[in-house]
């Protein structure tokens, strides 16, 4: 599912984000990628969303090697995955419905289709009543329930979370764990980066911290939540 | 791609007119006020130059005949000045004819010519040059034919007129040129900005796996529509300012401004043109602009 071996990563003005990272997750997993600010998680998801490509080392994503993607073929890499993050990125000229749907129709996913699967993953958002308002029509969770709901639509093998839970209050961030927990138990592999350390306290499982450039811990560390 | 993937991105642009419709306002403006100053200097240096070739048409060459002339030399003349590919008019002037016109001029003063003969006057031909920068030569061409008595010319006006002509076409040209690249680099500037404001849309779209086509085709959508919305706007307003000042002077008391306005070009006759270049400037420059400005923002 993702595999990174040697991977490094230095940036254009010479400064070295990642150090010979070897990473392996594997299909249906849940992982939360944690560490301080400028660690080296962003590089690390740059480099998983073909936003950027390693300096050195390979990196193979939904058996897409990322190393050598020809440009022409990152869209249909890009739509394997889904991708949430932490200020929604919702377009805001179209409607929640339409937010959606637009994952699907870059695939050129029939009408029938956008219409049947649509309100189906909205209903499993909760979000049914929402889908005619535009994006600053609805609250914060709302939003990040849109994004959620964008990113399963295309019924993508990886979920990137990239830090869901930062703009959302404890309560809501609880809430968008539990429903990644759900959504990885269908299957999808889910990868969440976040800075929150009491979260994945109460979640638990297998947890990746990456401190400068590294990967310094890797394992499992049992969770609180009883629930 | 499919047909309904291609109706609803057309759709798309056409929704995003609206949804922007600070920046679409912005660019509306920019893209009419540039066609708008392109329209009118193209006007001004059509009308200059009708109104230089009107000038240029009065230019009239006088030949005279000699007295011992006979009709069939006379015929014969005629022949040879109509012949000249330089001569575009050439019209008789009959001794009697030209009495007759001397009186008319003298008006009250006629009686001061009775008792002259009517033969008195010299026979002529009025002829019309057709090129004016070659004036001097047809005019010695025209002194070297048989019969012909003198030549009275201007060819310094002729020459000045055709002098003028030149610097009215280089000129013009110049100015529009001159003002189709300034509206160019404002027109880029303002699509840039435009798409600039939307630079996080674009790379939410990348995100999500859409392509650069999928990605590019509302906003060269909605760039066609903004310059064709500018292009009637600026078609309208023109329309209307043009009549305006026609009407102006077509009101005007003063005399050499009513002579003038008979030369102006209707507007019905550059209505088609303007129309035209008009569309496809606005469409040009809006659909262009767009595609090409969306482009740093497409590698994400």
């Amino acid at each position: 599912m993702i595999d990174l071996v040697n991977v490094s990563f230095d940036y254009e003005n010479g400064t070295t984000a990642l150090k010979d990272v070897n990473l392996k997750i594997n299909s249906g997993e849940f992982a939360f990628v944690v560490g301080s600010s400028g660690a080296g998680k962003s590089s690390m998801l740059k480099l998983l969303l073909r936003e950027t490509i390693a300096t050195t080392g390979k990196v193979i994503v939904n058996g897409y090697n990322l190393t050598n993607l020809k440009n022409k073929e990152i869209p249909k890499f890009r739509r394997s995955i889904g991708v949430v993050f932490q200020d929604f990125r919702l377009i805001p000229s179209m409607t929640v419905f339409d937010n959606i749907a637009f994952s699907l129709r870059v695939t050129d996913a029939s009408v029938r289709f956008i219409r049947n699967r649509v309100p189906y993953v909205l209903d499993l958002m909760g979000l049914a009543d929402k889908a005619r308002r535009y994006p600053n029509e609805i609250s914060g969770g709302e939003q990040q329930r849109v994004a959620l709901a964008r990113a399963l639509v295309n019924d993508p093998t990886l979920i990137i979370a990239d830090e869901p839970t930062g703009n959302v209050d404890p309560e809501l961030a609880y809430e968008i764990v539990e429903l990644l927990k759900e959504i990885n138990s269908c299957g999808p592999t889910v990868l969440m980066v976040t800075h929150e350390h009491d979260l994945v306290r109460q979640f638990g499982g297998r947890t990746i911290n990456i401190e400068n450039g590294t990967i310094a811990f890797d394992g499992y560390i049992g969770g609180t939540d009883e629930s | 791609m499919k047909a309904s993937s291609f109706k609803y991105l057309l759709k798309e642009g056409a929704k995003n007119v609206w949804f922007n419709r600070l920046m679409s306002f912005a660019s509306v403006g920019v893209l009419t006020a540039c066609l708008l100053l392109v329209g009118f200097a193209i006007l001004f240096t059509i009308n200059v130059n009708s109104l230089v070739k009107y000038v240029e048409m009065q230019n009239n060459a006088v030949v005279f005949v000699q007295d011992s002339a006979t009709e069939q030399q006379i015929a014969s003349l005629e022949q040879s000045l109509t012949s000249n590919s330089n001569i575009y008019d050439v019209r008789y002037v009959s001794k009697e004819q030209a009495f007759e016109r001397q009186k008319e001029l003298l008006g009250a003063d006629a009686g001061l010519i009775e008792g002259i003969e009517k033969d008195t006057f010299p026979a002529s031909f009025e002829v019309r040059i057709k090129d004016l920068s070659i004036m001097v030569s047809t005019i010695s061409q025209i002194e070297t034919l048989d019969n012909v008595l003198k030549v009275n010319a201007s060819p310094e006006v002729g020459q000045t007129l055709s002098d003028a002509n030149k610097m009215v076409n280089t000129f013009g040209i110049a100015m529009i040129m001159a003002l189709v690249i300034v509206s160019i680099v404002i027109i880029a500037n303002t699509i840039r900005a435009s798409v600039f404001s939307r630079r996080r849309e674009i790379n939410i779209m990348k995100y999500v796996g859409a392509t650069n086509g999928f990605i590019r085709l509302p906003f060269i959508v909605e760039g066609l529509l903004l310059g064709l919305a500018s292009a009637l706007l600026a078609f309208v307003v023109i329309w209307l300012a043009y009549n305006g000042v026609v009407g102006l002077i077509e009101d005007n008391s003063s005399a050499w401004l009513r002579e003038m306005f008979v030369h102006i070009v209707p507007f019905k006759t550059a209505a088609p043109t303007l129309a035209v270049s008009f569309c496809f400037a606005g469409m040009l420059t809006g659909g262009l602009g767009s595609a090409f400005s969306i482009g740093n923002h497409l590698k994400v």
